[in-house]
């Protein structure tokens, strides 16, 4: 077990090393509006939600924008009031590194943060004769298969990285809207500002790495039985959550009732 | 065996023979990137672009080394681009490549990438507050806030300025939640830059003093600018410099200002082009209008010079001006619970017109014809200054203003009638002061308040007509030629009131108590300035009067305040004396009693459904220096006496107005319905004699009722950057007229319809108005239709140039079958920065040169054709700029 331990730190630091290389700051916030049809038998249950793409020359890093800002008012209503609430949005950010061609997806884990890391997909995109003009942006359109699904993808060749929402990129110019054929999955422009601060798209520093099927397992465990999953998980680390460390978590069975009813036809992937 | 070997390897010769001469007919390329100090650059993208579009032929992406490989293509028309985010991009034309790229070298640039904000829903609502996103509202043509704000929906900027939201004018305009201006905002909405505003918010139901926030209610919202941040503390402002065909120097303005802790916006203007830019120095809500009206603080001409209606068209096709004005407001605090406010108007303004009216008075089949053509000068200055002091906290009210006032108008004119040639000369020479109060101070729930208005002012005019040839029959004697009306008139007017509210829960108690008095003289004569020394023709047109008026009264108010409901009543009982004293013999003193009563309500039937009501009654007497007896030459034309009567009205109104909103769909719905009835204990009867009228006050009670139903509806569909407005007004107004001493009653129908559209589609912003108004007499063939259509257009031309197009057309129809059409074009080409920091335009104005435009209007039993000389055609030029 420490082996493994020890070897998870020694391949996150090379990681997040070989990440670190050349660093140059953060250079514009693109927002997308998100929406999903989860379940196709509901198309009038559209999930939406905002969504930031940080951009670098060289890297680029995707999570929620509602998120973001939920939890800096949350943050400032802790601050004042005491009393925290929860915060829906899509939790996983995911870090593109173009120069060498990897992609990393940072999940945050009951008390712990994993790490997935992947070769940058090559998508095999059709650039179409096809042009759009959004918000100015003279855009070109092209087509090809991501995660088991066919996108239409309207990127701008004037800006020069191959850059795009969630795991859609590797098109000459960023990818400022796309869609699913059939309309279930969008992703719109809704913005574009450039950032004066110093920022750097930086991996966290304490994560553990694991390899997709692992996180899979993961999930299905968390899935069919949450309280016993967390409780597990919550023992085995001698974790105490919560912000009165005499506080007890009542985790009730009947969560998992909850949570496995949320069944989604429509998957994001594939 | 052999054999069998050697065919294998035959067979592996032959497919790698194949298979390199396939590598070689693909010619792949190699190239590589570095930086200027000889760095790879990874991950740049290298494209095949064609030279005659930016379709992309292929592309690749250089590996961790600088290097790539691209496969074959078209020499002849084809450039390859290699660019990267951070980089300036180079391109090689494909015809100059032989076997291999050379080296490429990009260089490091700083760049940003052109910004495209955050495209929220444009308008969004927190509680009472609506948040609208002038971005997205804002066309490349705006230049100042009053551009945008007539955009925003919900919202509606009137001919005069005035700004409505819901159909409800508004009760307060704040820059960064301040009072700078004190309702004259159109000083803000014609100046501040639009680079210069973040947000606007709509605070509904905004009561402006806090202390008495949860004793009462409003149903009047107010308006909040947000500035830019970029522009919060520094002195920044605007100008614009203008020439014309007829003038160098049209117009000069220099607007400066400041919306930090100390706040200020100052401008100097000058302008000879028809833009009325003395509105900026108007008031739009003024809180204490009543006792402005009982202290008689505004210059009203007593006397006038006959005028032609002006035309209802835009105001700088007809206005013949040369105004100059100054301005300065400033808000400053020394701390955050007292404010220090200062004010200075002063206003010249020169204006000339030629026009002529045809009035008919109409009784019965009874018709009576003036003709005036006049040729009219006047000149006016005005000067106002006022000092006042602040505190407006929630659990304490302190406000003092003091308000100093100078005005001096001088108006000649030469009338044609009937072939003679008649010159007046009018004089008004009026002084201001006013002073008021407000105190009040909340105990719990609790409150107590005092206020206090006093004012004094003088007003001294003379009519001066020359030439005069109309016989004006008074009494026996007939007298023409050279005549002077004088008046004088001094008027000093205190009201005070105090009033202790109390709250339990919900409910809310009242009781005010107060009095107010007005005290004038009055001096009125009417004399021959032929002979040398001045002397009144007769007695009957000379007067001299002290006058005195006092009313006593007390009110209880309950309230009902929760979120859903809102209900106020008052019942005040008031007591009214009066005195007066003519000559220096003792005057009657008359004393009587009236109930005066108002009712409001405020249902919240949804979020988005509100009915409000209003019904009130109150009670008005004529000013006191009206119950003189005696003639008085009002103009050249009308002789007035009010034979000592005094005159009292009741204003009856009632007013429901629904107002549906819903903020996310950005649909707006109001209605309102209006019922203003009107009792006057006397009416005027006329004689008519030739070209002359005799206005004689009787004792017979004239009734007249305003019916008014308006419904408008504000859309705005993000999508498509489109707004849309309609708005439906119907008014049904009866009244009676007098004539010798005999009664005709009448109906005048008003419907008005109106719709706009504003949108932008592609290069194109469009705005387009269509405007139906049908005016009519009931039980008569008397009518006057007017169609309105008016259409804008702006597109570019050029890069960061556009074309600007207005064409307004008009036509007519009406009772006396005449049926008048215009149609004025307006093109001008502007050019702007991309920060709008500098805007040059020039163009031309009234395209096809129309000189004169008439127009048909029934009021009551009084139908007007007015003629009116406009400006001719023009060419100008303006440079506008922010700094």
């Amino acid at each position: 077990m420490k082996q493994i331990t020890i070897l998870t730190f020694t391949i996150c630091i090379f990681v997040n090393s070989n990440f670190a290389q050349k660093k140059m700051p953060v250079t514009s916030k693109i927002i997308y509006a998100f929406s999903h049809i989860k379940d196709t038998n509901r198309p009038d249950i559209i999930t939406k939600e905002d969504m930031m793409l940080y951009i670098t020359p060289g890297e680029s890093k995707y999570q929620s924008y509602t998120l973001y800002i939920m939890d800096s008012i949350k943050n400032e209503n802790f601050k004042r009031t005491g009393k925290l609430f929860v915060s829906n949005g899509t939790r996983e950010q995911i870090f593109t590194d173009f120069d060498n061609r990897l992609q990393f997806s940072i999940i945050p884990w009951i008390e712990d943060t994993l790490l997935i890391k992947n070769n940058l997909d090559s998508i095999n995109w059709i650039i179409k004769d096809s042009t759009k003009n959004i918000e100015g942006f003279q855009c070109l359109k092209a087509e090809g298969v991501c995660k088991g699904r066919t996108y239409v993808a309207w990127f701008c060749p004037e800006i020069a990285i191959p850059a795009g929402p969630w795991k859609l990129s590797g098109l000459p110019g960023l990818i400022l809207e796309a869609y699913d054929l059939r309309k279930s999955i969008m992703f719109d422009f809704k913005s574009i500002t450039n950032t004066n601060l110093p920022e750097f798209i930086q991996l966290p520093n304490k994560t553990s790495l694991v390899t997709i099927s692992e996180y899979n397992k993961m999930k299905e465990s968390l899935l069919s039985n949450p309280a016993g999953y967390i409780n597990s998980v919550i023992n085995s680390n001698g974790l105490s959550i919560g912000i009165n460390s005499t506080s007890k978590i009542d985790i009730k069975s009947s969560s998992s009732g909850n949570m496995a009813r949320k069944k989604i036809n429509n998957p994001l992937e594939l | 065996m052999f054999y069998k070997s050697d065919f294998k390897f035959y067979l592996l010769l032959i497919f790698f023979l194949f298979f390199s001469f396939t590598l070689l007919c693909q010619n792949i390329y190699s190239g590589s990137i570095k930086d200027s100090l000889g760095n790879p650059i990874s991950s740049a993208i290298i494209k095949i672009q064609n030279i005659n579009s930016i379709n992309i032929n292929s592309y690749v992406y250089s590996n961790k080394n600088g290097q790539f490989n691209i496969k074959d293509f078209d020499k002849k028309n084809s450039t390859l681009i290699i660019s990267k985010l951070g980089y300036y991009s180079v391109s090689v034309k494909c015809d100059s490549i032989n076997d291999s790229i050379p080296l490429i070298i990009l260089q490091k640039k700083y760049f940003t990438l052109p910004e495209v904000k955050i495209k929220n829903n444009p308008i969004y609502i927190k509680s009472d507050t609506i948040n609208y996103f002038v971005k997205s509202f804002e066309q490349k043509q705006d230049l100042v806030l009053g551009n945008v704000l007539k955009r925003l929906p919900g919202v509606e900027v009137t001919s005069s300025g005035q700004i409505k939201y819901q159909g409800v004018a508004i009760n307060k305009l704040y820059i960064e939640g301040q009072d700078l201006l004190d309702n004259k905002y159109a000083l803000a909405t014609n100046n501040i830059p639009i680079t210069a505003i973040d947000q606007i918010q709509i605070l509904e139901n905004h009561q402006p003093i806090k202390a008495i926030d949860s004793f009462s209610f409003s149903n009047q919202a107010a308006i909040n600018i947000k500035i830019d941040k970029s522009f919060k503390k520094k002195v920044f402002g605007r100008g614009m410099i203008s020439s014309t065909s007829f003038s160098p120097l049209s117009i000069i303005e220099i607007i400066p200002m400041n919306f930090s802790d100390y706040q200020f916006i100052g401008s100097i203007k000058f302008n000879n082009i028809g833009n009325d830019i003395s509105v900026e120095q108007n008031s739009f809500n003024n809180e204490t209008i009543v006792d402005d009206l009982r202290g008689f603080t505004k210059n009203i001409d007593l006397l006038n010079i006959s005028s032609t209606q002006v035309p209802n068209i835009e105001k700088s096709r007809y206005l013949n001006n040369n105004t100059k004005i100054f301005t300065y407001n400033s808000i400053s605090s020394s701390n955050k619970n007292y404010q220090l406010k200062y004010n200075i108007d002063y206003l010249s303004d020169n204006q000339k017109q030629i026009s002529s009216i045809t009035n008919k008075y109409k009784y019965g089949e009874d018709v009576f014809t003036h003709i005036d053509n006049s040729y009219l000068k006047s000149k006016q200055e005005n000067f106002k200054t006022g000092i006042s002091f602040v505190s407006n906290l929630k659990n304490r009210y302190i406000k003092n203003d003091l308000i100093i006032e100078k005005s001096d108008k001088i108006s000649d004119g030469k009338f044609v009638v009937s072939g003679d040639s008649i010159n007046q000369k009018l004089q008004n020479n009026f002084k201001n002061i006013i002073n008021k109060f407000s105190l009040i101070k909340v105990f719990g729930t609790a409150n107590f308040a005092f206020r206090s208005y006093s004012s004094y002012n003088n007003t001294n005019q003379d009519l001066d007509i020359s030439n005069i040839n109309i016989e004006l029959p008074i009494d026996t004697v007939y007298f023409n030629r050279y005549l002077k009306q004088s008046i004088f008139l001094s008027s000093y007017y205190l009201h005070n009131y105090f009033s202790v509210s109390k709250k339990f829960k919900y409910l809310i108690l009242e009781s005010k108590f107060g009095n107010w008095n007005i005290f004038q003289s009055f001096n009125s004569g009417l004399y021959n300035t032929k002979i040398y020394y001045k002397t009144n023709l007769l007695d009957s047109t000379s007067m001299r009067s002290n006058n005195s008026q006092s009313n006593i009264y007390q009110s209880f108010n309950v309230s009902y305040i929760s979120k859903a409901v809102k209900i106020s009543l008052t019942f005040p009982l008031n007591y009214y004396y009066e005195n007066v004293s003519i000559y220096n013999s003792n005057g009657t003193l008359k004393k009587y009693s009236r109930y005066e009563y108002s009712f409001l309500s405020r249902f919240n039937i949804s979020n988005k459904l509100i009915l409000f009501t209003e019904k009130s009654s109150n009670y008005l007497p004529a000013a006191p220096y009206l119950t003189s007896n005696g003639y008085s030459l009002n103009n050249y034309r009308s002789l007035i006496n009010n034979y000592g009567f005094s005159s009292n009205y009741i204003f009856d109104n009632t007013k429901v107005n629904l107002s549906y909103k819903d903020v996310k769909k950005i649909l707006f719905i109001s209605f309102t319905y209006l019922n203003e009835k009107n009792t006057a204990n006397t009416s005027v009867d006329r004689f008519f004699k030739n070209e002359f009228m005799i206005n004689k006050l009787i004792l017979k009670e004239n009734i007249s009722v305003n019916n008014k139903y308006i419904f408008t509806l504000n859309k705005y569909l993000s999508n498509l950057n489109t707004s849309f407005i309609g708005g439906i007004s119907l008014e049904n107004y009866f009244g009676t007229q007098y004539k010798n001493k005999m009664p005709f009653n009448f109906t005048n129908n008003l419907l008005l319809i109106n719709a706009k559209l504003i949108s932008k589609i592609s290069k194109f912003s469009i705005e387009y108005s269509v405007n139906y108004s049908n005016q009519r007499v009931i039980n008569s063939p008397i009518n006057s239709i007017m169609f309105k259509n008016e259409f804008s257009l702006y597109t570019d031309i050029f890069k960061n140039s556009y074309l600007k197009m207005n064409i307004d057309n008009y036509n007519y129809k009406n009772w006396n079958s005449s049926n008048n059409n215009y149609s004025f074009v307006d093109l001008s080409v502007f050019s702007q920065s991309i920060n709008k920091k500098r805007n040059f335009e020039i163009g031309v104005k009234n395209l096809f040169d129309i000189s004169s435009f008439t127009s048909y209007n029934i009021n009551s039993n009084i139908l007007s054709i007015s003629e009116y000389n406009l400006r001719e055609r023009y060419i100008y030029t303006s440079l506008n700029f922010i700094f």
